[in-house]
């Protein structure tokens, strides 16, 4: 038995099923990261943890015990909230000592425990100043201390970092793990960022429309996705939908292309599959040189044209154009990037080990949902 | 082992801002009596206006409408109304706009021009008023006012105890009630932005004004305008002092001899006040900038 | 260092416009001294007709107040005048306690009142409220006296109703429209809805974050109350009732149609002084004026004080 767990939880809100039948262990001293779409549910199933929404269905449990029906203000939880929430009218010290306050904690102990979570977050100096005379991301260490100060078994984090500047985020988002490690407490996070959630989490569980796609470590979730959906909402990649022709040999046939790729035993021939490629796995040379040299068959390699050059710092992206409906992409070192230029014939080569191939429902409503996951 | 026991909850869908707000029904039974209380003298007064013992008596009505007088200070009044209403809207419109625009430092200036009238109410306004375009001489004001107001006390120009000058005082009365929601307005439609997309687009700055800012603003005016209407339609103090005979001194006049017709007439006014603010919400709703103005209706502090 | 709290998408713009050479917005620092002056001239109209209608006139009552009414010479007689006259201090004690009474009441009913309506889940009834409250605080002045006289007047249906059900005199127990206490109960009458309209909006401002934080820590509904919202609320319920008291304090119309000047307000008083048909001593009139301003800037600053402070807490 985990140290938190929920047994089919389920919500529903009129008609729409917003969590559906979600099962979930967390163990204790882990970060876990629910990572969505806005809409997935991700944030209910935070808020029935915290006890603000009843389940419709389901049972949580704390460490053994039943915490199903245990009203918000006993459960020992803490929340950090998107807009910090901080109580305007009390000093940053005073929001910090309010829950032990309301546990009639005596003095001392409580200057003293505030004096020590302010020192946590890096906050020593502010402990007078009110919310509106801090910055965004001082409001949220506040915001976090305070959570902290009631010795919560568990941390509740509801897109903590969404409402603050992208380098705050960036230093913020280690802060919290810092801090997470270092009490050893177990959290869970809910973020849309697929970037943050591959950085500080233990384990990730991707959810879209109320289901849990995929629950596992970061690394793995970027290399090995299970579904289309995990594939496409995290990392960038390249697409091919196409017909698996054998896969025993691993040769899949998209549009005009014949992929190699892995060779599979879960899925036969005949299938409709996804083809994904990393764009960092995908090497790019003049089209040129390629015709002298040795024509090597093993890999998969693509002629097309540079379409766009665009410098992101340590790599550049690549817009290859190949055929009227395929544009891919590739991420190359930028040391190596500076001989190419648009316009310029290249080949892509990847080999069939970057290739992850996923059955494709080749039904309107996943065709949807694809171009839905596009969009975003 | 621990046996997993699926507890179904068999709670109806329930919605999603569901709070536990525990209101511990106090809230709720003063909000009844008040209520009730709002609503007794209304029927109270129906009753007794209609009324004459036997049934209703719409007979009272006919009277009324008959009162040549009644239709004078009707008369009055809505010229009066809606030469205030204009001269507000047009005196206060672009000024918020361009004190948004060009001088947001003025701001704290106008909150404080507009907060006057609370510190200087009509009675205290009436009597100024009445001294300051008397025609005698005062030389700290003749040079503090530009020598405008010399011009103003006397022929040609001699505007004591007449309708500009109530029309002027009743703009200055409404103005925290017109200033409010436009400012509002401005505020909640990021007028910055938009006047500088216009500009960058070639507009000018009147242009911009009628065509951009105006038509996004209109439930903020819209609420100015009929406040304003309304507070002169139901001016008594200001009118009193200079003499000049409109509705709410003829319903006085009138109400003093005869209760019955008082009632009548009260009633008549609340249904005029209620067409107003009916008229309010519902130009209001549903229009950009009216989120924050449509909570905020303000009162025209008609006393 | 620190970066302040965003204000809202309006800075953001101007920085981003910063860049652009056109002389109509160029931000501080690269301004000239035509923009600035033909600024403020833009609002010389505005100015000008307050200067007009607003200021001057309470800078002649101020400067009236200090001068003799005949000679026009500087005196003090017209304070003394009116501060040694028993019935005037008593209009100004008359005054301060409605204005104060209503203004509890007003606060602390009204208060409750649009907790009452603020918690109500339909939103058509709600609507409802509000306009009717807007109707209601609209309806004072001359319409609202006769309403009341044609309610709990001495003939009043209600005094009629009463007496015919349960045989029992409100005029003989002592009770009358026309006293300070029936004067109350009219006041009441507009000064409730208008704590509703100015409250609401105070309450809506009230996060649910709020309550939720003080609910995951440990916070009991009471507490929330006693420590959260009622401490962040108190400023906007203060400015309100300030805005009650001024209301109150300044009527005249109300009173007037009531009693036509047998209550002692210093609103009727100055009416009296200055349009009755018995004396006319401007003199007099100013200083009640003065005092009455006095009281009133007492309130206007106090209630200012606390928007100011609800405005800082909200970050704005």
């Amino acid at each position: 038995m985990a140290f938190l767990e929920l047994e089919g939880i389920t919500k529903y809100f009129g008609q729409n099923t917003a969590v559906d039948h979600i099962n979930l262990s967390v163990e204790q001293g882990e970060f876990l990261t629910l990572l969505g779409p806005s809409g997935c549910g991700k944030t209910t199933i935070l808020r029935m943890v915290a006890g603000f929404e009843t389940p419709s269905e389901g049972n949580i449990l704390l460490d053994g015990e039943d915490i199903t029906s245990r009203s918000a203000s006993k459960r020992p939880m803490g929340m950090v909230f998107q807009s910090y929430a901080l109580f305007p009218h009390m000093s940053a010290e005073q929001n910090i000592a309010f829950g032990m306050s309301i546990k009639h904690l005596p003095k001392d102990v409580i200057k003293r425990r505030c004096a020590e979570l302010l020192e946590l977050v890096g906050l020593s100096d502010k402990g007078r100043s009110y919310p509106h005379q801090l910055s965004g991301g001082q409001q949220q260490r506040i915001a976090l201390a305070r959570a902290l100060a009631v010795e919560p078994k568990v941390l509740l984090l509801d897109e903590p970092l969404s409402a603050l500047d992208a380098k705050v985020r960036v230093t913020l988002r280690n802060e919290i793990r810092r801090i997470q490690q270092q009490l050893k407490m177990t959290a869970i996070y809910v973020t849309h960022d697929q970037e943050e959630a591959l950085a500080i989490s233990d384990r990730i569980a991707v959810m879209a429309k109320g289901k849990i796609e995929q629950l596992d470590q970061p690394e793995e979730i970027y290399s090995n996705p299970h579904t289309v959906f995990a594939a496409t909402f995290v990392g960038s990649s390249n697409q091919f939908r196409g017909i698996l022709q054998s896969a025993a040999a691993g040769l899949c046939k998209a549009g005009n292309f014949t992929l190699q790729v892995p060779p599979t035993t879960s899925l036969h021939d005949g299938d409709h599959v996804l083809v994904i490629v990393r764009p960092e796995e995908m090497s790019i040379a003049d089209d040129n040189q390629i015709d002298n040299a040795d024509g090597n068959s093993t890999g998969n390699h693509i002629s097309g044209v540079i379409d766009l050059r665009t410098f992101l710092g340590p790599f550049t992206r690549f817009h290859v154009h190949v055929n009227e409906n395929t544009t891919l992409t590739a991420d190359v070192p930028s040391q190596q990037a500076r001989d190419f230029y648009v316009a310029q014939k290249v080949v892509l080569s990847f080999s069939s080990k970057a290739c992850q191939v996923l059955p494709l429902e080749v039904g309107e409503a996943e065709l949807k949902r694809l171009e839905e996951v596009e969009k975003v | 082992m621990s046996i997993a026991v699926q507890k179904v909850n068999t709670n109806p869908p329930q919605r999603k801002d569901q709070v536990t707000h525990r209101s511990f029904g106090l809230d709720k039974v003063v909000l009844i009596l008040v209520i009730l209380y709002l609503l007794v003298p209304l029927g109270a007064t129906l009753a007794f206006g209609l009324g004459s013992g036997k049934g209703v008596d719409l007979s009272i009505f006919q009277q009324i409408f008959s009162d040549p007088d009644f239709s004078q200070t009707i008369l009055t009044s809505l010229e009066l109304a809606f030469s205030a209403t204009i001269l507000a809207i047009v005196l206060v419109t672009p000024t918020a706009y361009w004190v948004q625009l060009r001088l947001p430092r003025a701001r704290p200036l106008l909150d404080f021009l507009t907060l006057i009238p609370f510190a200087v109410p009509a009675i205290i306004l009436a009597v100024g008023l009445l001294q300051l375009y008397s025609s005698t001489p005062n030389p700290l004001i003749d040079i503090l006012s530009l020598g405008l107001v010399p011009l103003l006390s006397n022929d040609p120009f001699n505007i004591i105890n007449t309708p500009p000058l109530l029309v002027c005082s009743y703009v200055i009365i409404a103005l925290p009630f017109v200033y409010r929601p436009i400012d509002n307005s401005l505020r909640a439609i990021n007028t910055r932005v938009l006047s500088e997309a216009a500009y960058s687009l070639g507009s000018g700055w009147w242009r911009t004004f009628l065509t951009v800012i105006l038509p996004n603003i209109w439930p903020g005016v819209i609420s100015a305008a009929l406040l304003t209407f309304s507070t002169v339609m139901g001016e008594f103090t200001l009118a009193t002092l200079f003499n000049i005979y409109t509705f709410p001194i003829y319903l006085n006049g009138v109400g003093q001899n005869d209760p019955h017709k008082a009632a009548a007439l009260a009633i008549l006014s609340f249904i005029f006040t209620l067409i107003c603010v009916l008229g309010i919400i519902l130009l209001v709703r549903g229009r950009p900038g009216s989120r924050r103005t449509g909570n905020q209706i303000d009162i025209a502090a008609v006393k | 260092m620190q970066s302040k709290v965003a204000r809202g998408p309006t800075d953001a713009s101007t920085e981003a416009i910063a860049g652009q050479s056109t002389s109509r917005f160029r931000r501080p620092g690269r301004v000239s001294w035509s923009y600035i002056l033909t600024s403020w001239l833009g609002l010389v109209p505005f100015f000008l007709f307050c200067l007009l209608f607003e200021i001057l006139p309470a800078l002649i009552i101020i400067q009236g107040s200090f001068a003799d009414d005949n000679t026009g010479a500087f005196t003090l007689a017209n304070y003394q005048h009116m501060l040694s006259q028993a019935s005037n201090l008593r209009a100004f004690q008359t005054s301060i306690s409605i204005s104060l009474v209503t203004a509890l009441v007003g606060g602390v009913i009204g208060g409750l009142a649009t907790y009452g309506v603020y918690n109500l889940r339909t939103g058509w009834l709600r609507n409802f409220l509000i306009g009717f409250s807007s109707i209601a605080a609209n309806f004072a002045g001359v319409p609202l006296a006769f309403a009341f006289v044609a309610t709990l007047g001495v003939t009043g249906f209600i005094t009629v109703l009463i007496h015919n059900w349960f045989h029992v005199s409100l005029y003989d127990l002592g009770f009358s429209l026309y006293t300070f206490w029936g004067l109350v109960l009219v006041y009441t009458y507009f000064q409730l809805p208008l704590m509703i309209l100015v409250t609401l909006p105070a309450l809506s401002a009230l996060r649910p974050e709020w309550r939720e934080a003080a609910t995951n820590l440990g916070a009991s509904n009471f507490a929330y109350w006693r420590r959260v919202a009622l401490p962040i609320l108190l400023p906007s319920l203060i400015a309100a009732m300030m805005l009650l008291f001024a209301n109150s304090f300044g009527a005249f119309a109300t009173a007037f149609a009531l009693a036509q000047g047998n209550i002692n307000l210093v609103p009727i008083l100055i009416q009296f002084v200055v349009n009755g048909n018995v004396i006319v001593d401007f003199g007099l009139g100013n200083a009640l004026a003065v005092g009455m301003i006095i009281v009133l800037l007492l309130a206007v600053s106090l209630y200012t004080a606390m928007v100011r402070r609800v405005n800082t807490w909200q970050g704005r």
